[in-house]
């Protein structure tokens, strides 16, 4: 009877290394509430919110999106953040006021979606960028955003365009 | 550029630049959300302006048009004059920082993201940070309007 133990040791461990590569097609990560903000008719840049869970057993993350041309040229992933009164970015000393807080935001290379939790885009946060707006963005229509997880792979994801949240 | 509202109006004051796709525009949207909550009559005595802290980018067509998506009597405030700008600012506490960036690049402008209620006598009011929702501006303004009847 023992001979067999290793043997099944052994196919064991490869339902395990199948289960695990099955992980790697999309099935964890799924995108909700997908919105892009209509923008004024000048505006050379939009951005889009939603709402990534990760349901799966494998940590992920967002590394990139991109858009058609016929939408814009490019899309980063930024993020909205405070500069508080200890800001190393130089400028005034004088920020002591209670008034003087800044506003900026950054690019970042990746939004990590550790299993089982969800990340928010949405307004005053992250959000993706989309930079060079090839025509305004209108209410009512939609656009495909792609976005491209590290594991997941690829997802296309459709996004209406609203005045406000859904 | 001192700036005032009409007499038993009032002015929403904003430094903000229509290239930021995040904050400005979320700014103008739940502002503009605010005052479609508010009677005709009332709403008739808000106006909104901007001043854009990148005259750069911002032409004067530029800026008038990115507040039309926004509201029906917006007003853009545009000066090439870093002095004017600077005292302009100065007057609400309000700082920016121009990312460095080479000519043609795209960049991001830091800006402090309030929005300064003024009255007809030139003061401020309130001032409501970035995020404030547009329901507590709505209340705001209902308040302020009623006791300010000209």
């Amino acid at each position: 009877m023992r001979n067999f133990a290793p043997y099944k040791t052994l196919a064991l461990m490869a339902g395990l290394a199948l289960l695990a590569g099955c992980g790697s097609d999309g099935g964890g990560v799924t995108v909700s509430d997908a919105w892009a903000r209509t923008s004024p008719s000048m505006a050379s840049a939009g951005a889009a919110y939603m709402v990534i869970s990760n349901e799966g057993v494998v940590d992920d993350a967002l590394i990139g999106a991109s858009v058609e041309s016929s939408v814009a040229a490019t899309v980063e992933i930024h993020e909205t953040v405070a500069m508080g009164s200890d800001t190393t970015m130089g400028g005034t000393e004088s920020d002591t006021t209670m008034g003087g807080g800044m506003m900026s935001m950054q690019p970042v290379d990746r939004i990590d979606l550790p299993a089982g939790e969800s990340a928010m885009l949405e307004p005053g946060g992250y959000h993706l960028m989309l930079l060079n707006l090839a025509e305004p963005l209108e209410a009512g229509k939609s656009i495909s955003i792609t976005l491209t997880f590290e594991q997941a792979g690829e997802q296309v994801v459709e996004t209406a365009i609203r005045d406000s949240a859904p | 550029m001192a700036m005032r509202a009409p007499e038993g109006e009032f002015l929403l004051v904003y430094f903000g630049y229509t290239s930021c796709p995040d904050v400005c525009p979320t700014t103008m949207a739940d502002i503009s959300a605010a005052l479609v909550d508010l009677p005709p009559d009332r709403a008739d005595r808000v106006r909104v302006a901007m001043v854009t802290v990148d005259p750069e980018r911002d032409t004067d067509e530029v800026l008038a048009g990115y507040l039309d998506h926004f509201f029906s009597r917006g007003v853009a405030l545009r000066t090439e004059e870093a002095a004017e700008l600077e005292t302009a600012a100065a007057a609400f506490g309000v700082q920016w920082q121009i990312e460095e960036h080479e000519p043609g690049e795209a960049y991001d402008v830091a800006h402090t993201a309030v929005t300064y209620v003024v009255d007809d006598r030139g003061q401020v009011v309130v001032e409501w940070p970035f995020g404030f929702e547009s329901e507590a501006m709505t209340s705001d303004l209902n308040m302020l309007l009623e006791r300010n009847q000209a």
